[in-house]
Parts: C-alpha cells; sequence; structure tokens
C-alpha cells in the first residue's frame, strides 16, 4: 500500500484510511496561473491570438454534433420507395431548369443596371469579396456570444472582415484558424458599430447589450429627433464596417431624467440561431 | 495499460462527452439556460474519486470551456478549480447527503456560478461593473433548476459507469 493512501493516528499508531483533500498550495498556484491568464486576456487579447486555431481542435467535436441530426434526416429518405425518390429527382430538376432561366433573365436585368449605376455595381457587385460561412456553434455566453463559422482553408478571409446574413449585419470575425473564424456578434456587448438612421440621418455608435436584448445607440444628445420604427444603417465611420448594410430597427426612445442623454434601444432583426448559412464580407 | 491509467482514461471519458453534450447548439433560449455538463461530471468524480481527479483535469477542462465558450481566458478554470476544491474538502459531508439535498446545494452553487459571467472585467461600460439584469437573473434561475435537476439522473448514470467499468 502506498503512503499517501493512509495516515498513522499519534494515540493509537492504527492506520486512518483517508483520503487527502487537494493541498491548499496547488490551488493557490492554480488560481494565481487562471489569473495570470485572465490579465493577459484582458490587456494583450492573448487568448484571440489562438482561439481560431483552439476551435480547429475541436472540428471534429462539431463534426460528431452533426451525427446525430444526419442520422434523423436520413431517416425518410431510407423509409421512402425508388418510384417516390425518382419523382421527386425529376420535380427537382425541373426546378433546376426553371432556376436557370430566372437567373438568364436576371443576369440580363443586374447588366442594364450597371449600365445605369456603375457606381453602386463596383461597391455592391464584388463577387470576389464575398465568400460563404457555414455556422458550427454558438456560445451560450449570454453576453459575449461567439459564433463559429466553417471556412474554406484558403479563402483569403482576415480579421475585422464581416459577417452577413440576408437581414443585414450579424457581426465581424475576432478570432481565425485554418478552418474555423470566431465572431463577434452584434449583441455582444463588446460590439460597437458606427451608424446612421435612415429618416433623421444621425450619426451614432450601436452597442450590443447581450443576446436576446435590444442595441442601444449610445451618447445620444437630448435634442436629438430619432423616431420609433426607423432603420439604422451603418455608416462606414472607421472603416471596419461598409457604408449602407442594414443594422436594426429604432424601437424605444427614452428621455430619463438622471441621464444626460436618451436611451435609444435598437432591435437586431437577424438572429444568429435562426440561419445556418452566412457570408463574409471583405472589406477592401 | 496499469488499472490507474485505465480508470484515469474512462473519467476523462465521461468528461470528454460532456463536453461534447455542452457544445451541442440548442434553441436560442434553451442554449443561455442550458446546464453546463462538464462541471457537473467533474463534481461527480471529486465527490466519488476524488484522488482520481485532481487540480488538473479540472483546470485543463476549465480552459477547454473557455476556448469553446469565448469567455475570458481563466474564467472557466477559476470557477471549475475552486468548484473541484470545495467539493474536495467537503466530499465526506456531500457524498452522504440524500439526492435532493444534494441537488438543493447544487442549485445555489450553479446560481452563484452564473454570476460570475456577468462581470465586466475588461471595464466595457465606465458606469457598471456589472452586466446582469432581470432577464439574466431569470436565466441563472432557470440554468441552476436545470442543472440542480439533472444531478440525480446524471449522478445514477455515472454511478452504474463507475461500478461497472471504474474498478478501484
Amino acid at each position: 500500500m502506498r503512503r499517501r493512501e493512509h495516515k498513522v493516528s499519534y494515540l493509537s499508531s492504527e492506520a486512518i484510511f483517508a483520503i487527502p483533500s487537494m493541498k491548499p498550495s496547488k490551488v493557490i498556484v492554480s488560481l494565481l496561473f487562471c489569473g495570470s491568464l485572465m490579465l493577459s486576456d484582458i490587456y494583450y487579447e492573448s487568448s484571440l491570438k489562438i482561439r481560431g486555431y483552439s476551435q480547429d481542435l475541436f472540428m471534429p467535436l462539431g463534426s460528431l454534433i452533426n451525427i446525430p441530426i444526419g442520422f434523423l434526416a436520413s431517416i425518410p429518405d431510407s423509409l421512402t420507395t425508388r418510384s417516390k425518390l425518382k419523382l421527386y429527382l425529376d420535380e427537382v430538376e425541373r426546378e433546376n431548369k426553371k432556376l436557370k432561366v430566372i437567373n438568364q433573365f436576371l443576369e440580363k436585368v443586374s447588366k442594364e443596371n450597371e449600365e445605369l449605376n456603375p457606381l453602386w455595381s463596383s461597391a455592391r457587385l464584388n463577387l470576389d469579396n464575398y465568400f460563404f460561412a457555414k455556422k458550427r456553434s454558438i456560445s451560450s455566453n449570454e453576453f459575449k456570444p461567439l459564433m463559429t463559422v466553417d471556412i474554406a482553408r484558403k479563402s483569403n478571409v482576415e480579421i475585422n472582415d464581416i459577417l452577413l446574413s440576408h437581414r443585414g449585419l450579424v457581426g465581424k470575425i475576432i478570432s481565425l484558424g485554418l478552418y474555423s473564424g470566431e465572431i463577434m456578434l452584434l449583441h455582444d456587448v463588446r460590439s460597437s458599430v458606427p451608424v446612421i438612421t435612415e429618416k433623421s440621418k444621425l450619426h451614432g455608435n450601436v452597442r450590443g447589450s447581450g443576446i436576446g436584448r435590444d442595441g442601444k445607440i449610445e451618447y445620444i444628445k437630448k435634442t436629438a429627433s430619432y423616431e420609433i420604427g426607423e432603420k439604422v444603417y451603418t455608416s462606414g465611420i472607421a472603416g471596419i464596417f461598409p457604408e449602407g448594410i442594414f443594422v436594426g430597427e429604432i424601437t424605444s426612445i427614452d428621455d430619463l431624467d438622471d441621464s444626460e442623454f436618451l436611451k435609444v434601444e435598437v432591435s437586431f432583426m437577424q438572429s444568429p440561431f435562426n440561419q445556418d448559412f452566412y457570408l463574409i464580407y471583405k472589406n477592401d | 495499460m496499469t488499472r490507474d491509467s485505465k480508470n484515469q482514461l474512462l473519467i476523462f471519458l465521461t468528461l470528454f462527452i460532456a463536453l461534447y453534450v455542452d457544445s451541442y447548439l440548442f434553441l436560442s433560449d434553451f442554449q443561455m439556460m442550458k446546464p453546463t455538463f462538464v462541471l457537473l461530471t467533474l463534481i461527480y468524480w471529486n465527490m466519488a474519486l476524488p484522488d482520481k481527479v485532481g487540480i488538473m483535469a479540472a483546470l485543463s477542462f476549465g480552459i477547454f470551456v473557455d476556448l469553446i465558450e469565448g469567455s475570458l481566458l481563466g474564467l472557466h478554470g477559476t470557477s471549475f478549480v475552486l468548484i473541484t476544491y470545495a467539493c474536495q474538502r467537503f466530499f465526506y459531508q456531500f457524498r452522504v447527503s440524500p439526492l435532493w439535498q444534494q441537488s438543493f446545494i447544487l442549485f445555489f452553487l450553479f446560481f452563484l456560478y452564473k454570476q460570475i459571467f456577468a462581470l465586466d472585467f475588461i471595464n466595457i461600460d465606465q458606469d457598471i461593473s456589472n452586466f446582469s439584469d432581470k432577464r439574466f437573473l431569470i436565466n441563472s434561475f432557470l440554468f441552476a433548476l436545470f442543472s440542480s435537476l439533472i444531478w440525480s439522473p446524471l449522478f445514477l448514470i455515472l454511478r452504474y459507469y463507475r461500478r461497472k467499468w471504474v474498478k478501484s
């Protein structure tokens, strides 16, 4: 029997078979180590340099998660007969032909638009600046939610590129790995987006307040004339977010007595939980 | 492979499975209040076999969770180490309590644990030191409730697993 598995009583010299609890010195060393990690993260944002690569390491875990979902999704297919599948295939082929025809018309319309407005096409239709990204996971951190997306290895995506959905701005890339990108969502308390309102044309910064909460436009003077329901777009100031991307809608304006600023809340229309595919926009 | 290392492997396997369950993406509201299975599993092993699970396991899994969750690096590590120490310090008292009493204690422990994540460590807002609001308190309450409710079935599953596979 090993020495550490028992103590000897001073009174009777009998063995006491008690499991020794963790040594406080070890706990203190661990806490000091964690403290130094936290300080380095606070002052030098050290975790951002390794988070993307650590998500690459956890990628097999993400793939494992999809196994039960894929299995459940494949059950109806495996129960369908061959004739039914053939009918479905014919239907899909017809739909595909229809889409090809529509695309041809759209290309024509797009060319006409380009001729009419070359400035618009240069700003918006530079397709090389867009990359597809698939959502892998969202953290359960309520105030600093992070979304991890799968990205192609040589996709030329960089930190501070922005993530878009069909409903507007979702967030920006803060950490990159080889196959993963971490997105700071608009809802994050650290996120601050320079915006301009649709009607009143007032500038401000929208800050997130956490998942499921409305964002706030900061430091707005009480003389400002916002309207409820007014749409908010990125202003392009600071250069990170390009101009004119939809951010949200003003839902409430409060003039509080104990504050020198207006309390303006913005509802984000885009929920990261409802969508799987996104576009990364590379801002030149 | 020695018995000790086989046991360690089996214990770490449960912790990795718990990490896998934690990474699962649930619906928006439930995502914020889902129980932390890694911590529950860690508490179980600290209580059942305190000499097999040490501070290094708590620290490493805390840092893993930090990296997955995107929280301040070392924050989960700190809380996991403190909870592990408390469990090891008081496991004689905790282990003999009935399951409902253990769940009751864990409810308060998990409620406190959740509050750490509302603290504003990087001073984002000059006026406040934490972001906690009514919604967060409700979510924390539900998180603690779900964690304490899941404790009994998890305890029984892990106990069966330990008796079947982890031989001392």
